[in-house]
């Protein structure tokens, strides 16, 4: 029975090799405690970051999966894909983990929390996943391009995890095992 | 010394277009440039540095013809046109007949380019080295610059000479190009244009390039130090400088450039792509062969985004990509375009697309299925 999680227009559906995936945005571990670290630091606002998904896939282990559709936008407001993103992605993978950390030493009971810890030692496999969409994609060779040279930021920018990262989208083939993506209603749609 | 006769900048004609049959590998290839900038991308092999040096040897001898139309001026670019060839090329024994596209039996290739005022120049070119039907009556061009993907800065010191002794085992567009650099440089304060272009360069290598005792040096801070002692990259940069400081680059010039991205840094490459981009600006036709992303790219977005990018840097940008044909057929096909995107093939991008293929493709082995 496949898992499903909507998450930025698209359906990520989760077959039976894994043993959990879940919203992490969405639990109640990160909006009642984890997002509680914030404040000003020089002025500047500070708050705990999360990703959109964590899994683990009995083979292949940890997954922390971040999506972005950036489709649709008009163009005056449309966010760009630059490497910003891929420094954004980093930090939420940076704050999910020391907040999975933190989820293992309380009593949290809606994710496994101490598995997943357990699936970050030395020797497991972790993977980094952001899924991108863009109008700039249709292209399939210029979707390769620009994806590839993101996964370049996104990697090194993860390199102090020693963690493999992937960037990937609809329109190049899928690398993750027992996983199915689908567009909800209206994605790729202007935004009113 | 130069012997191109000059005129006014603003009226010299450009190339405006090139039909070319059964030369090389274009079989019948009609190309329409850019009063900017023109860029020609394809794998290996597919004769790209080849319609460079076409391209550079039209300008550099039909230019040069007074176009009385009298037989005599016609036998005599007939000559120089063959000579330049032959040079330019270097085909074995300087029979030129070998640049016309082989095939079965005799065959002739034709060339003709015609010229913003309208002009044409071209010639025919048997397999059997005549060349015949010159047309060369274009009037008078500003000086085309060739620079070859080696650097050559680092070769200048005596090149010329032992060149003429047939010492040296170059093609022309080398000597040509030695005898362009050792033009002298403009004297008393230089004007904002060229200022505007060089400046750039000079604050790139740190330093302003000089020709002292047959010898180039790049000056700076840390004082005067032999163009050979700098990294290529820089020599490149300098070779570029010297020829916009003394008059060989200006308006209405033209500048062939072969892989000009050669044993340049990626900070090295943006700059050269917004020197381009700058020299286009300022009338300068410019031809570059290239197979470097970061480069191609940039000029690319320079094209997209005319609005969005610097007003120096606005200029008309074409692509054009060379393609082998199928087995069954021969020589060369060529898309353009305005954007890397409108050509039908792009190696360059079709590489990247792969590396992201080959890295998915290990990146799924690592994702064991059960």
């Amino acid at each position: 029975m496949a898992t499903p999680r909507d998450v930025e227009n698209q359906r990520f559906e989760f077959g039976d090799q894994w043993s959990t995936a879940f919203k992490y945005d969405d639990t109640a571990f990160y909006r009642r405690e984890a997002i509680k670290l914030q404040g000003d630091v020089d002025g500047v606002p500070q708050c705990s970051k999360a990703v959109d998904v964590v899994g683990l896939h009995e083979l292949s282990g940890l997954l922390i999966l971040e999506a972005k559709d950036f489709r649709g936008h008009r163009i005056d407001n449309k966010p760009r894909i630059e490497s910003k993103v891929a420094v954004e992605v980093a930090i939420k993978v940076r704050d999910t983990i020391a907040a999975l950390v933190g989820a293992s030493r309380k009593p949290v009971d809606e994710f496994p929390s101490e598995v997943l810890v357990a699936a970050l030692q030395r020797g497991r496999d972790v993977t980094v996943v952001l899924w991108l969409e863009d109008d700039a994609f249709r292209h399939a060779d210029r979707a390769k391009q620009m994806l590839s040279a993101l996964n370049g930021v996104l990697k090194s920018k993860l390199a102090w995890l020693k963690v493999r990262t992937f960037v990937l989208s609809s329109n190049v083939a899928n690398r993750l095992p027992d996983l199915v993506v689908s567009n909800l209603p209206g994605a790729g749609q202007p935004n009113p | 010394m130069s012997t191109k006769s000059k005129t006014e900048p603003d009226v010299a004609p450009i190339l405006k277009s090139a039909s070319i049959k059964k030369f090389g590998l274009f079989t019948d290839e009609t190309l329409e440039f850019s009063p900017g900038l023109n860029v020609f991308i394809g794998r290996n092999g597919c004769g790209k540095s080849h319609l460079l040096k076409l391209l550079y040897t039209l300008v550099k001898e039909c230019g040069e013809a007074p176009g009385n139309g009298s037989v005599l001026e016609a036998e005599k670019l007939e000559n120089r046109l063959a000579k330049k060839l032959a040079g330019v090329f270097r085909p074995d024994n300087d029979r030129i007949g070998r640049l016309v596209q082989r095939g079965k039996g005799q065959g002739s290739a034709e060339v003709a380019a015609t010229f913003s005022n309208g002009k044409k120049c071209g010639f025919k070119l048997s397999s059997q080295d005549k060349i015949s039907g010159t047309k060369g009556d274009v009037g008078a061009l500003q000086e085309a610059a060739f620079l070859p993907s080696r650097e050559v800065l680092a070769l200048y010191e005596g090149f010329v000479a032992a060149y003429e002794k047939r010492e040296l085992s170059f093609d022309e567009t080398f000597r040509d190009i030695c005898l362009a650099l050792s033009e002298k440089q403009r004297r008393g304060k230089r004007d904002v244009a060229l200022d505007f272009l060089v400046k750039p360069l000079e604050d790139e290598i740190r330093g302003k390039v000089s020709l002292e005792g047959g010898r180039f040096y790049v000056t700076g801070a840390d004082g005067s130090i032999e163009a050979h002692l700098v990294s290529e990259g820089w020599r490149k940069l300098a070779t570029l400088a010297q020829l916009i400081i003394n008059g060989t680059l200006t308006k209405n010039g033209f500048l062939f450039w072969d892989e000009p991205e050669a044993n340049l840094n990626p900070k090295m490459v943006v700059q050269l792509s917004d020197t381009l981009l700058r020299l286009a600006n300022q009338g300068i036709q410019v031809f570059v062969v290239s197979h470097d992303y970061l480069l191609t790219t940039r000029l690319s977005l320079a094209s997209e985004y005319p609005n969005e990018i610097p007003e120096h840097q606005r200029c008309q940008v074409k692509f054009f990509g060379l393609v082998r044909r199928g087995s069954d057929e021969k020589g060369v096909s060529v898309s353009s375009g305005s954007r890397l995107a409108d050509l039908t093939d792009n190696p360059i991008l079709t590489e990247y697309a792969a590396l992201y293929d080959y890295e998915g493709n290990l990146f799924e082995k690592s994702q064991p299925r059960a």
